[in-house]
């Protein structure tokens, strides 16, 4: 799978028109200069030479050099990543921790006013893009109530920790200065919010369709006529069989939020790979591009493969067939 | 016209208000847009106008949603705005759907190697994050309308294959398609006058679903910068412009940010009761 | 003694079109140790009367009236809680397709000990599973400890449906209700596991209340036998006098339905031209 992806991404890198090199050096370069940071991009050579190298970066974990920064872009994303990923991880135990019992609720609640409400908040979750919720949410809690920070990801006068994992908050409490933890957390609920709420909306919707499913099933029948009480039945009997092929999705959203993140991470001046991208984009830094699409498209597919060990482990039936 | 509100399937539709407000929100919009030149108070704002003395003027009655740095009318830029959405969403879908429809249908039809080839393909496409994969495209090309409509197409269509590719697979195996190949219908028969008919339900709702969230996707793209480029109005183009004067000159991000709300909500509204109408699966 | 009285059982339900009602005063007794069949072809009410019992069909859509008493308590005008009490406990209840109400994602061991759990927490963990290994075998399970540690994808049918005969017999109720319970069954294997259910039930001395379509399947097990049709009781009586001398002219039509080696076509049985209901109960 990953290679057909980085087979993709190569494609669409070199099929598009445009010299990268001439786009990187800009139009007072000279065409010797062009010439040879083409050579030094590898563009010179036929097309399977240059997929060749390109792999072979990647598998070494080196891509090239960005034009940008000048530095190497495996440090650059090595560098960025841990706040995008820091920000996800949040906006997923939002989405989990919200957009799950929200779905169990209306789920078991069916056409009741729990049911209506949390489906209104579903439905503008999804409809909303979340550049949209970020706006939003600046402009109530940023600015109207001012009881948030608006950008980055502590205050100027914070100093983050020294890096453990590269994840400020997890940092920060293991070095026990919680005061850094503290700040860090109130500048990642905004951006997390704006992030999550239409993963939620789409966790939530998911939920309530397999509760409702799994409600109409023979054995929620029998359980009750065994006496379960309903409260063991929503929290164990129903909902691990509604669980199960709601985490595949939950998996899915989970990745796409780092499509998402390019847009959140735009409006708070988040300081992650997403941004990077988007500069990346707009100054044409084909290194740096393909870096990004491919940790984001490797993050994905990861991502998805620990979701589909985790639903084999958790379904019998997947379990005991294997073997 | 009168026919069809009297049908069966109107009376079932319109017994779910949630659906009747999304076709409403949906044909307002689109009679709006259509007829912008006449049905906006400020048409001529929504190119490179210029109208200094009126600038930055919070919402009135002469402007509606106020006016930006330019004085340009944000009301009648949304309307325009709405215009552009409706033309890629439009474009897109026309792009997108006959693609992956077509790769489906003959994916799943045929089956064997062609199958594994075309779903192979599908699958990788699906294995990116759909804004990214726009993006990793947009970043070659150059952030125009026509370029942005072609990035999220080729985004888009993956969808289409695997809904009608699993669509096709079970159609296949039922007896009217069988019948028609035991009394020697040729392929081109069965795939377009027999399976394909019975997809267009669950077509016409991914479409009618799909028309909010590629509007959706396209405004991300303009808001980054890498689609509509000023001044053709555009809703995510106007909010990231607006986001700038965030928190004084709030109207300029806040308004158009709901326009997109609102349509998207009225496609998706609209999709939604189209799903239980025909009370199909996407 | 009787055990479960059933006096002018009236069901509604409520929805878009209107009010379909599913029972019309229906009166029916089960005596302690004794084997009764409700039959009736399906639509008739005979599985709500069951769900009625047991209190499963709760819904502000329903509305009923009528008593129906287990040992002296009225269960309509119990509260839910007392409700879950008898559930499982006292009145047990086996279903039509018994492959799909055993939960697909826990083991048969670890459903059989929550139903057993539902009532009671003093057990003794160490000899629970010779419990349930005894249960099985009393239904004539040949590995017990390999359908102990089952899922119910695992188990054939009527392996399944002897699954859910010994969970309905862990706490020993006072009453089984069984739903079609070899309906669902290959024809090979209703037979086998009818028998089964038979004699485990007539060993133990519970109570039954068959509910079937099937006069064939009736007439093997019950002691006494109700026919319903359209929410009505038609006729009551014992088995052996509704088969040799049928009263009402519905249960005569639905003797003749029962396919006989000797004859070479079945009767019809077009409801729609015959008014059943124009007939009064009969009870021998």
């Amino acid at each position: 799978m990953l290679i057909g992806v980085s087979i993709l991404i190569f494609i669409i890198a070199r099929i598009i028109p445009g010299d990268p090199a001439r786009m990187a050096l800009g139009p007072t370069a000279t065409q010797e200069m062009v010439e040879q940071y083409r050579d030094k991009l590898h563009l010179n050579d036929p097309i399977h030479v240059q997929y060749w190298f390109f792999i072979k970066g990647i598998t070494q974990g080196d891509l090239g050099e960005s034009v940008y920064t000048k530095r190497n872009v495996t440090t650059d994303v090595s560098t960025y990543f841990p706040a995008t990923l820091e920000l996800i991880i949040f906006a997923a135990l939002i989405m989990v921790c919200v957009g799950v019992p929200l779905g169990i609720l209306a789920g078991r609640y069916k056409d009741k006013s729990i049911d209506n409400i949390s489906r209104l908040i579903s439905l503008l979750g999804v409809v909303t893009p979340s550049f949209v919720w970020a706006v939003f949410l600046m402009i109530i809690f940023a600015f109207y109530l001012d009881i948030l920070p608006v950008a980055g990801r502590l205050s100027q006068d914070t100093v983050a920790p020294d890096k453990i994992t590269g994840l400020i908050i997890i940092d920060s409490i293991i070095r026990g200065q919680f005061d850094v933890t503290i700040d860090a957390l109130k500048h990642i609920i905004l951006p997390a919010l704006a992030l999550s709420l239409s993963a939620l909306g789409q966790a939530s919707r998911l939920t309530r369709s397999n509760i409702t499913e799994v409600y109409d099933k023979q054995y929620i029948e029998m359980a009750r006529a065994y006496g379960y009480n309903e409260f063991k039945i929503a929290t164990k009997y129903a909902l691990k069989p509604a669980m199960i092929p709601t985490l595949t999705i939950l998996g899915l959203d989970f990745a796409a939020m780092l499509g998402n993140a390019f847009l959140v991470e735009f409006v708070f001046a988040w300081p992650g790979i997403a941004k990077y991208g988007v500069q990346a984009i707009l100054y044409k830094d084909l290194n740096a591009i393909t870096a990004t699409t491919m940790i984001i498209a490797t993050f994905f597919v990861i991502t998805n493969l620990i979701v589909d060990l985790v639903v084999a482990y958790l379904n019998p039936k997947i379990r005991l067939s294997g073997k | 016209m009168m026919k069809i509100f009297k049908s069966r399937g109107w009376y079932k539709f319109s017994k779910n208000p949630l659906s009747v407000i999304g076709l409403l929100i949906v044909s307002i919009i689109v009679l709006m847009s259509i007829f912008a030149n006449y049905l906006t108070p400020f048409p001529e704002h929504a190119g490179p106008f210029v109208d200094i003395p009126n600038k930055i003027k919070p919402p009135s009655s002469t402007y509606f949603f106020g006016t930006d740095k330019i004085g340009r009318d944000t009301f009648s830029r949304i309307i325009f705005g709405y215009r552009t959405s409706l033309y890629l969403g439009v474009i897109v879908l026309c792009i997108a759907v006959p693609i992956g429809t077509s790769l489906g249908l003959i994916a799943g039809y045929f089956g064997g190697k062609i199958d594994a080839i075309i779903m192979r393909i599908t699958d990788i496409f699906l294995s990116i994050p759909p804004l990214v994969l726009a993006l990793s495209i947009m970043a070659f090309l150059k952030p125009t309308l026509t370029n942005a409509m072609i990035a999220v197409s080729m985004m888009w269509w993956p969808w289409y294959t695997r809904l009608i590719y699993n669509l096709t697979r079970s159609l296949k195996n039922e007896g009217f398609v069988i019948s028609s190949k035991i009394v020697g219908a040729s392929h081109f028969h069965i795939i377009f006058r027999e399976i394909l008919p019975n997809c267009s339900a669950s077509l016409i709702t991914k479409i009618t679903l799909d028309m909010g969230f590629v509007i959706l996707i396209g405004s991300s793209l303009s808001f980054l910068g890498l689609g509509v480029q000023p001044p053709t109005p555009d809703l995510g183009t106007m909010v990231s412009q607006g986001s700038k004067y965030l928190p004084d000159i709030w109207w300029l991000s806040v308004f158009p940010g709901l326009a997109i709300l609102v349509i998207v909500l009225g496609f998706n509204l609209l999709g939604d009761g189209l799903k239980d109408l025909f009370d199909v699966e996407i | 003694m009787t055990l479960l009285s059933i006096r002018n059982l009236e069901v509604q339900f409520k929805h878009y079109e209107g009010v379909t009602k599913a029972l019309k005063k229906i009166s029916l007794d089960i005596k302690e140790g004794e084997k009764v069949a409700l039959v009736g072809e399906s639509g008739s009410g005979k599985s709500v009367t069951a769900r009625m019992i047991l209190g499963l069909l709760s819904n502000s859509n329903i509305k009923k009236n009528g008593e129906i008493f287990f040992e002296n308590i009225d269960l309509l005008k119990e509260s839910s809680s007392q409700i879950k009490q008898i559930r499982g406990n006292e009145i047990s209840m086996i279903f039509q397709d018994p492959v799909s109400s055993l939960n697909p994602y826990f083991t048969v061991k670890k459903q059989m000990l929550q139903a057993l759990e539902n009532h009671t927490k003093d057990y003794d963990k160490n000899t629970i599973e010779k419990y349930f290994v005894n249960l099985l075998k009393d239904v004539k399970i040949e590995d017990p400890e390999r359908v102990l540690n089952s899922y119910a994808f695992q188990l054939s049918g009527g392996m399944a449906q002897r699954v859910m005969i010994s969970m309905a017999l862990i706490n020993n109720p006072k009453l089984i209700l069984a739903d079609e319970p070899t309906t669902a069954l290959d024809v090979t294997v209703q037979k086998n596991v009818l028998s089964i259910m038979k004699d485990v039930i007539s060993q133990k001395k519970m109570s039954m209340l068959l509910i079937s379509h099937n006069l064939g399947v009736v007439r093997e097990f019950a002691d006494k036998i109700y026919v319903i049709y359209q929410g009505r009781i038609l006729e009551e009586g014992s088995t052996e006098k509704i088969f040799n001398s049928p009263g009402h002219i519905y249960t005569q039509t639905l003797l003749q339905a029962i396919p006989k080696i000797n004859s070479s076509k079945l009767p019809s049985l077009d409801s729609e031209n015959l008014d059943y209901l124009s007939q009064p109960k009969f009870t021998h």
